[in-house]
């Protein structure tokens, strides 16, 4: 303690050594050291009682939301994925498995489906979950209409129990990857969230449906159990000791904490301080180049089944002519983009992700090729009057390897004759321009993510018409072939026959080039290799980079945490 | 003085009322539905339209302002769509933290520039005086929040000499909240650890807020003692002998303070402002990181709340130093 004090006056008086030019003298730079060390020390020890109790601090960009009807970005997938449980659990061939559901049927004209609901499991106040709690969480979802609501809205009609381990769901229409989508269907506890309702709010009898009390409770079955949540803080959670899987892995961490901060330098801090194990998905390459250098730090590397694309605003001049959007597709040095700038993410091959179900892999993909993108242009209806049609190209200011592609783009873009402008704003700014047709720039780069491990979700996210208008779809496509291709694929229940339609969905797409898909986008975060094992980063050290939807691939109860291996 | 003080606190309100039309109409009016910002692209419709109505935005501008200036007179600042609580809430939780952060800057800002300004001026033209003013161009040149980044790496990440992140240690049990400042609140509970743990995560932060302020005064100062030694009631002084450093603190201090304290009132009330970024950095839960995360969510309700406190503080400050000014010189007048 006495030689923190001194460290914390020795800063001080630095500062004002520094600006009255008496510093640097011999004997403060060797008391400093002393003192340094000594602290590290006593910081390293905390750390160490820190991870004594086997905790996985992760960096999340925002305070994560614990309500499953409330939240559906990253943090807050992340946080669902540990405090509650699902019906069914995905696996890493797109297909799922079974959790809390033990089995289910479908009826003959794919309107009904049955669930039979494991008995025994407990919530975190010691509740048995049972059929109405099913019914319960999907109703108060559509009810509210927030988070993953979308993914049911105009499919799922109601649920209801038929007895306590019995849960039917009435389709308004055949959705052919309804099972898949209930990986985000988190169910919570009917009586917790009954005895927490205010009675002043907008869902008729059901007040407030508990929204307020679900800002700082849990009501899951998850491995974790809510603790403790700051706002613009972190949200803290703490195993589940009665977690109905039980906890066969001795090391899997104790403690589980969300920090919300991505800002680089802090969270560089927080991984040489060992304050943190796992970074964000939003740290830049340079960044994380930096951190890797760490000792006991390495990348792990995974896969969402996000892709990096270049939109093209259909609608608008020039890139409102297909050969036009062609030529562009042949001024982006693909191999470059995944080699130097999005590293370990690989080319494209279409416009699903290759490792989702679903996905086309035969497709023609275009190549970096001046000259072909000469001769796209020479077809385009814009070829003798190319200098009064200048293309906007739009970035996200917060995100450094975008504007690094735009720059090496709009270099191939001007040997080919075309000026690009590159425009930046932040992501208050994206989704401003988007909102309408006329403001929505000709290029923006942004990646999508699908909602479920289907290709259809990726297709219906970005190319039917009902997504215009959001930043998953800046190509305003607005085909009526195309949406009733996407329609026809979803309302099909037999998954080979599906799978075929989403095939002919891709091929006429990549005809119509509304968008370049640069790379198949990994995740990549820096982890603390030393003392926790992630199985998902396993598996990509060993050549395979597993794809699961977003949040399944830090379930925490599936890591080890080993304090003794903290490099001191 | 009471007249004056009077007088300030009604242009105080008018200009309160017209920054509150002002920052209210001006977030309005810029693209974006903030209803469907806050619950995604993919909120459903009757979600969106619930929300909407709830924020009253299908009203017309007008309207909109009248419901929320009676709810803010009640206390009432409506809902965050970012935390989705009261704004009052988030307010109460998030502005100690700032508090703090601009009391103990404001301390460093005050002590060190009189210091250094007064050491520059003592030694004029000497290389004290040189390095000084050197140190001064470089550290006004360099914003806040880049010396932050400096700071945490060097003093967090290399030397790791202090905790650089929140405001409290993982392990460390907050005080009894009393008044919302950590450094208080530990006091008060008599926990020292925890009194000195908050001071070691403040510090940083604090310096890095304040320095570009301070280095200004710092020039400023030197610059109005260098010319008023050239006066000739010094001159006189020391014809008669008084000892340099009497002149300094008693005839030459006092005088040189008045356009320092001026530019001094101005610079901490922008520490608030200025907090936004060094907030974030150090991962410091206050009210300039939650007004920099409405902004970018375009969070209506928090942005115009944080606008208006930080416009009252301006506000307040202002006076405070238009009194100091007067205590400091005479001839000026506060009722006039």
């Amino acid at each position: 303690m006495m030689f923190r004090k001194f460290n914390v006056l020795a800063i001080v008086l630095a500062m004002m050594i520094a600006m009255t030019g008496c510093g640097g003298s011999s004997s403060n730079t060797s008391q400093n050291s002393d003192a340094s060390a000594s602290n590290n020390a006593s910081s390293d020890a905390g750390n160490t009682g820190a991870a004594a109790a086997k905790i996985i601090r992760r960096s999340v960009s925002g305070t994560p939301k614990v309500d499953p009807a409330v939240g559906s970005d990253g943090g807050s997938t992340l946080a669902m994925v540990n405090l509650y449980d699902s019906l069914v659990y995905p696996v890493a061939d797109g297909t799922v498995e079974p959790s809390l559901a033990e089995s289910w049927e479908v009826s003959d004209d794919n309107l009904t489906y049955t669930f039979k609901v494991r008995e025994g499991v407990k919530f975190h106040n010691g509740d048995t979950m049972t059929a109405n709690d099913v019914a319960f969480s999907m109703n108060r979802l559509l009810k509210i209409g927030e988070g993953p609501a979308y993914l049911f809205e105009g499919y799922v009609e109601s649920a209801e129990a038929a007895d306590d381990s019995t849960v039917v769901f009435h389709m308004v229409q055949p959705f052919g990857p309804f099972i898949e989508t209930l990986t985000k269907l988190y169910i919570v506890n009917e009586a917790q969230i009954m005895d927490n309702l205010v009675a002043d709010g907008p869902y008729g009898e059901f007040g407030d449906y508990a929204k307020e009390y679900m800002l700082t409770h849990d009501a899951g079955t998850g491995a974790y159990m809510l603790v403790d949540i700051q706002q613009q803080g972190y949200v803290l959670a703490d195993r589940f000791e009665d977690y109905w899987r039980g906890w066969d892995n001795t090391d899997a961490p104790d403690q589980i904490k969300f920090i919300d901060n991505v800002e680089a330098s802090s969270v560089r801090t927080m991984i040489g301080n060992r304050e943190l194990e796992i970074t964000d998905e939003w740290q830049s390459t340079e960044n994380i180049n930096a951190m890797n250098k760490i000792e006991g730090v390495e990348v792990a590397v995974m896969s969402t089944g996000m892709t990096q694309n270049m939109m093209y605003n259909t609608k608008l001049a020039p890139t409102d002519d297909a050969n036009f959007r062609k030529a562009l597709n042949c001024l982006f040095d693909y191999q470059m983009i995944s080699d130097k700038i999005l590293i370990d993410s690989p080319v494209s091959v279409g416009p699903v992700s290759a490792n989702t179900p679903g996905a086309s892999t035969d497709l023609m993909q275009y190549t970096y090729d001046i000259e072909k993108a000469k001769d796209y242009l020479s077809k385009s209806k814009y070829a003798n009057n190319l200098a009064d049609y200048p293309v906007e190209l739009f970035v996200n200011s917060d995100v450094a390897d975008h504007e690094k592609i735009a720059l090496a783009f709009q270099a191939a873009a001007q040997q080919a004759g075309i000026t690009v402008d590159i425009t930046k704003g932040p992501w208050l700014a994206i989704q401003e321009r988007v909102a309408t047709v006329e403001s929505t720039p000709n290029m923006l780069c942004i990646s999508v993510a699908p909602h479920y491990m289907e290709a259809g979700s990726m297709l219906a996210t970005r190319y039917h018409s009902n997504s215009v208008g959001t930043w998953e779809q800046a190509e305003w496509l607005q085909s009526d072939e195309i949406d009733g291709l996407i329609e026809d694929a979803l309302a099909t229940t037999d998954r080979a026959a599906r799978f075929e339609q989403y095939d002919v969905i891709q091929k006429k797409l990549v005809d119509i080039a509304p968008t370049a898909w640069l790379v198949d986008l990994s995740e990549r975060h820096i982890y603390q290799s030393a003392y926790v094992y992630w199985p998902v980063a396993e598996s990509a050290k060993e050549g395979t980079i597993i794809t699961l939807p977003l949040g399944y691939t830090e379930d925490y109860r599936l890591f080890k945490v080993f304090p003794d291996q903290i490099p001191q | 003085m009471l007249r004056f003080l009077s007088r300030r606190l009604l242009q105080g309100v008018f200009v309160i009322f017209g920054l509150s039309i002002f920052i209210f109409v001006i977030s309005r009016i810029i693209p974006g539905d903030p209803a469907k910002m806050a619950l995604g692209p993919r909120a459903t419709e009757t979600a969106v339209e619930q929300l909407r109505e709830e924020m009253h935005l299908n009203d017309s501008i007008p309207e909109q302002y009248y419901y929320w200036i009676t709810g803010a007179l009640k206390g009432d600042l409506g809902k965050s769509v970012n935390t989705k609580r009261a704004v009052v809430e988030d307010v109460s939780e998030f502005l100690p933290a700032t508090i703090e952060l601009v009391i103990v800057s404001g301390i460093i800002l005050i002590v060190v520039s009189l210091l250094l300004g007064v050491l520059a001026a003592r030694y004029k033209d000497t290389w004290i005086d040189a390095l000084i003013r050197f140190t001064a161009y470089i550290g006004i040149a360099i914003p806040s929040f880049v010396m932050a980044i400096i700071f945490l790496l060097i003093f967090g990440l290399v030397l790791q000499w202090v905790p650089v992140l929140g405001r409290l240690s993982p392990g460390m049990t907050p005080p009894p909240t009393v008044t919302g400042l950590m450094m208080v609140d530990s006091l008060i509970a008599g926990d020292m650890a925890a009194f000195w743990d908050a001071f070691e995560h403040i510090i940083l932060p604090a310096i890095s807020l304040a320095l570009g302020g301070l280095l200004q005064e710092a020039r400023i100062l030197r610059s109005a003692i260098s010319d008023n030694m050239g006066k000739e009631y010094i001159a006189v002084a020391r014809g008669y002998g008084i000892p340099n450093n009497k002149i300094m603190n008693k005839y030459l201090l006092k005088p040189s303070m008045i356009p320092v304290v001026s530019v001094m009132g101005l610079d901490l009330a922008s520490l608030m402002g200025n907090a936004f970024l060094v907030e974030k950095i150090f991962n410091w839960p206050g009210l300039s990181r939650y007004g920099l995360n409405a902004m970018l969510t375009k969070d209506l309700n928090a942005i115009s709340a944080v606008i208006l406190i930080i416009g009252l503080m301006f506000l307040v400050i202002n006076i405070v130093v238009d009194i100091i000014i007067a205590a400091l010189d005479p001839r000026i007048r506060l009722g006039d």
